[in-house]
């Protein structure tokens, strides 16, 4: 079961909307599917992303992964303890594990991306 | 899909199975990291049985083996196994093998997974083109095949087998009759730990599996799986069929020179070798360590000041490093230990240099 108060996007991030700020990280399919990630580069903060834009790389022991940001907006914080501890992003998706705080330039692109509930019935369409 | 002995087992440790070369073989169970550790630090259990066996015997199969493979096999005395390369005429690599000599005139003959029917066919065609004092099986499936690697292999294999592990030394193998279990246990492995590898009957392995991992508990023994062979294996520069050669490659490229008996007389392969090592090679393969963050993966580009000099054939991060490592294939003049290379991962070109392999030697005890 996916959190239900997240938004998740096609390339398997979710986001987490308060206010103007949104907090993002990867799903759980997507640490699965990755394996024991190894080290991010993580974005800088300030940069200004478009929907569906490069945010990322992260480093597996199988591959490397790019991460997409799901939204339009400019970078305001990222979790610099991931650089340390790369094993959050499996241990803890959703919570120590997030990757960064986005200030939105365009709230209503939100409603674009998928609730839990489509984004469980996304999974089962991709296996 | 080709399934094992054990691939019932490895659904209910609830592994993540791949087809690997057409075996649904485990990647990972708890974590390649998790299973990484557990060999650097205790024990790790893989089930191999996908490589292949071949079982060699007759008058002539010394003197098969002699021609068909590149290393001397003279200099096997009975219970010893030697890592060796089965050549093409034009020196090009058909595959890497272990061969153990398990009686005078009876050897196995263990191959990749991927290459097992081209080898099994190759074998046969020069067994009846001039060795028809030879028999060759395929013993694949009536064998199964465990790898125990890890410091803490030594005593747990000994709580199954008895004392009689105590007696192997690196790269000796011995047939083994203990408890309930037979086969033949070897002291070899592909992870750079001290470890064993067990060949014993199909129907033998359920319970050496669980027993095993019944008597690791004490030593941490986990299950592990292909996602943690490959990162082992690289941290001692340990070659992959397939990545770091194929049959467009020669021993003396891969850097594998060790493996040619240039003494033992004529062998398939050699005159071609012969000739490519009075010319000297155009490119070998090298290890290579990376100076800033990034992980080298399989076909990327190596530069030497913006040039592309060579490409990554195995790349990863070591996790006992902390760094990302690889072996590439580069211009003999480039290779030595400390030369600056750059490697193009996805555009941006990062920092190396050459490295001596391995890259991680274990504590000896």
């Amino acid at each position: 079961m996916e959190p239900q108060d997240l938004r998740y996007h096609k390339e398997h991030e979710w986001i987490r909307v308060e206010g103007n700020k949104a907090t993002l990280g990867i799903s759980n399919f997507a640490q699965d599917a990755l394996g024991d990630v190894v080290f991010i580069d993580l974005p800088e903060v300030g940069v200004s992303l478009a929907a569906d834009a490069e945010l990322g790389e992260v480093e597996s022991t199988k591959a490397t992964s790019t991460i997409y940001s799901p939204v339009t907006g400019a970078v305001v914080q990222v979790n610099q303890e991931l650089e340390e501890h790369p094993e959050f992003l499996n241990q803890d998706p959703y919570g120590r594990g997030w990757i960064a705080v986005l200030e939105l330039s365009n709230p209503v692109e939100i409603d674009g991306l998928m609730t839990a509930e489509q984004y469980e019935a996304f999974l089962t369409s991709e296996e | 899909m080709n399934e094992t002995p054990l691939t019932q087992t490895h659904r209910a440790h609830k592994a993540k199975l791949v087809d690997f070369a057409g075996w649904l073989m485990p990647m990972q169970y708890t974590g390649v990291l998790d299973e990484y550790h557990a060999v650097r630090k205790g024990a790790g259990l893989f089930d191999v049985s996908h490589m292949g066996r071949l079982k060699v015997t007759g008058a002539q199969a010394e003197d098969f083996l002699q021609w068909i493979s590149t290393n001397d096999v003279s200099r096997l005395a009975l219970g010893q196994a030697q890592y060796s390369m089965v050549c093409q005429e034009s020196g090009g690599i058909l595959d890497d093998i272990f061969i153990y000599k398990t009686g005078e005139t009876e050897f196995l003959v263990c191959v990749n997974a991927s290459n097992r029917m081209k080898i099994l066919e190759w074998f046969q065609t020069h067994q009846q083109a001039k060795f028809h004092q030879v028999f060759i099986r395929d013993q694949s499936a009536e064998l199964a095949q465990l790898a125990i690697q890890g410091p803490s292999s030594q005593s747990l294999l000994k709580k199954v087998l008895g004392s009689v592990v105590d007696i192997l030394k690196p790269r000796q193998c011995l047939p083994i009759q203990a408890n309930e279990f037979s086969g033949l246990l070897s002291r070899t492995g592909y992870t750079g730990e001290i470890g064993y590898e067990w060949y014993l009957p199909a129907g033998e392995a359920q319970l050496a599996w669980t027993q095993l991992l019944q008597a690791g508990e004490d030593d941490q023994i986990k299950p592990a799986g292909l996602g943690a062979r490959d990162l082992l294996r690289l941290d001692v520069g340990y070659l992959l069929y397939g990545n770091d050669m194929d049959e467009q490659t020669s021993p003396l490229e891969a850097g594998a020179e060790w493996v040619v008996g240039w003494n033992k007389g004529l062998f398939q392969g050699q005159p071609a070798l012969l000739k490519q090592k009075e010319r000297g090679v155009t490119q070998k393969l090298v290890g290579f360590e990376m100076l800033e963050r990034g992980v080298p993966r399989h076909d990327m580009e190596i530069l030497k000041n913006g040039e592309k000099v060579g490409h990554v054939t195995s790349g990863n991060f070591s996790p006992i490093l902390q760094k990302g490592i690889g072996l590439g294939a580069l211009p003999p003049a480039l290779g030595e230990e400390g030369v600056l290379l750059e490697i193009n991962i996805r555009g941006k070109s990062v920092p190396a240099k050459v490295a001596k392999l391995p890259f991680y030697k274990r504590r000896k005890a």
